[in-house]
């Protein structure tokens, strides 16, 4: 198994899956800030076991079946909207 | 609540003590006193009259990643600091079911991302016991809050110590409940698979009961369908060797010739946990990974700091996070990331799930030879603003906390003595719902 670990390319490729923008300054520390981390906790590559644990129980699935219905707090939510004209709330466009 | 208990006159007192206090501590980042007055008005009637709740006439403090509908929950963001939360997490509807008054919501680091609250884009918290040092964290607000009587008991997070390091920092109880106790519902999410809130209060007996108040199932938050509480039988103490390595000689011998008086009253074995070497790497990249998922929604349009809109979407959103997003936050969000794309996912996700699952039959098989384990705390004193600034070493503080989470175990800490001027606290970890146990063992530290 190869380990990777970071570079200032890598970060720059990361940065863009996780839809952050960085400077100039913040490419250049937090690079070097996670290359040691990384590289700090490389010392998992020694474990020998092939069971993986994702979650501490198996729980209920929580999902309902569909029903018509209104959102809990719809109103709520609604106020979080900084622009609306009556019913009609607006997003940026998605596409160019 | 004995009748002749006056809530007004307690607030009163607390009010002038955050008046005095706080300046300095700055444990707060909003205070409700013309609310909590009305609030205490309304249960001082009702126990007068005899019908006053579990919690009457108890003031309590929420971190400010929980969700109290029409207040602010910043999350100590810049991203979240004009939002205001529209429905109440299940925790504060259960505290006010049984007439509890909140006073005001704490401080935190970023997101919960840190162990000393400097990471908070509010401001620093300072740890009433030494204003030099800091609070602990990520819940340094709340343990704050209640170590300078600001408050009765608090509530805060803990998804690899956050309510434990600042309790032991400052020298309260604090407690983390099983994980699936205790409802997340409301909750700001950091990493989904190790989060709980739990209660931080000056003595044992105040922390139970907040807990008793808000655990149960809840049919918002489905790991808590899981809920099963068990008796409590404690004959054995275990105390692995592990738990001691690399801690200041001095937090050691406290802490040791403490629970050394344990025995009095159980048996107490030596036990071992060699995994416990890769915690810390098992924590941090798992916590990376989900908190990189939950911090998606974060994007500018459906919560607080407001994307430019003029924009293309992904460069508002490219935009709007870097710029409303502290260090701390950006470096987890990223490392997560990383580690979760599709040509590192191997060597780094997956092998950190298989280290996890090595740490959990480690603890299962330890805790088929005892009752519950105990240790310290923390590895180390509160330390002075400034002196951990680099990422590993603060991390690395979290070894004897962080995993109580990865296994879902509650775990309680109880100041036990003092280190010139500075609180020592004893760490207990129970089984999974066993959590009387461990208030009945911290309770007999506490004498």
């Amino acid at each position: 198994m190869v380990w990777y670990f970071m570079d200032k390319e890598i970060l720059q490729r990361v940065a863009s899956t996780a839809r952050i923008q960085l400077t100039e300054a913040e490419i250049e520390e937090l690079s070097k800030d996670m290359d040691d981390i990384l590289k700090h906790f490389a010392e998992i590559k020694n474990i020998r076991t092939e069971e993986e644990m994702y979650y501490v129980y198996d729980t209920e699935n929580p999902l309902r079946k569909d029903a018509k219905g209104h959102a809990e707090n719809a109103f709520g939510i609604k106020d979080q909207f900084t622009k609306k004209e009556g019913k009609h709330l607006s997003a940026p466009k998605s596409i160019k | 609540m004995a009748a002749n208990f006056d809530i007004e006159k307690r607030l009163e007192q607390i009010i002038a003590n955050i008046k005095k206090a706080d300046p300095e501590v700055k444990a707060f980042i909003d205070v409700f006193d013309v609310d909590a007055k009305a609030r205490a008005k309304e249960v001082k009637e009702k126990i007068k009259e005899g019908k006053g709740g579990k919690l009457a006439g108890m003031l309590i403090a929420i971190k400010n990643n929980i969700a109290i509908k029409g207040k602010r929950m910043t999350c100590s963001s810049k991203m979240l600091d004009t939002y205001y939360a529209p429905y109440n997490a299940t925790v504060i509807e259960k505290l006010e079911m049984e007439d509890a008054v909140i006073i005001g919501t704490t401080n935190l680091d970023e997101f919960a991302c840190g162990s000393d609250t400097t990471h908070s884009a509010m401001h620093w918290t300072r740890n009433p016991r030494d204003v030099s040092r800091v609070p602990g964290g990520s819940s340094g607000g709340s343990a704050a809050a209640v170590a300078a009587d600001m408050c009765d008991a608090a509530l805060g997070s803990d998804t690899g110590g956050s309510i434990r390091c600042p309790s032991a920092f400052c020298g309260v109880v604090g407690f983390k409940p099983t994980y699936g106790a205790v409802s997340r519902y409301g909750l700001g999410d950091m990493a989904m698979s190790l989060d709980q809130i739990g209660p931080i209060a000056q003595d044992v007996e105040t922390a139970e009961r907040v807990f008793d108040v808000i655990k149960g199932k809840d049919k918002k938050d489905p790991v808590t369908a899981v809920y099963e509480e068990k008796e409590n039988d404690v004959k054995v103490v275990g105390i692995p060797k592990e738990f001691f390595e690399g801690v200041d000689p001095k937090i050691a011998k406290v802490t040791k010739n403490v629970i050394q008086k344990l025995e009095k009253e159980y048996e107490i074995v030596e036990v071992s946990l060699p995994s416990l070497k890769y915690a810390i790497p098992t924590y941090y990249l798992l916590m990376f990974a989900e908190f990189s998922s939950a911090m998606q929604k974060y994007d500018g349009l459906r919560y607080g700091s407001v994307a430019d809109r003029t924009k293309e979407l992904y460069q508002a959103f490219e935009e709007v996070r870097g710029h409303s997003l502290g260090k701390e936050v950006k470096r987890r969000i990223l490392l997560g990331t990383y580690i979760t794309m599709k040509e590192f996912k191997e060597s780094w996700y997956t092998q950190t799930l298989k280290a996890r699952k090595l740490i959990q039959n480690e603890f299962k098989s330890v805790l088929e030879q005892c009752d519950i384990l105990a240790g310290p705390a923390m590895p180390v004193l509160p330390w002075k603003f400034g002196e951990k600034m680099d990422p590993v070493e603060m991390y690395s503080a979290d070894i004897l906390t962080v995993s109580a989470n990865l296994v879902g175990l509650p775990a309680g800490v109880v100041p036990v003595g003092d280190i010139s001027g500075l609180p020592a606290s004893v760490q207990i970890h129970g089984r999974h719902f066993e959590d009387k146990s461990v208030f009945e063992i911290m309770r007999k530290l506490e004498e």
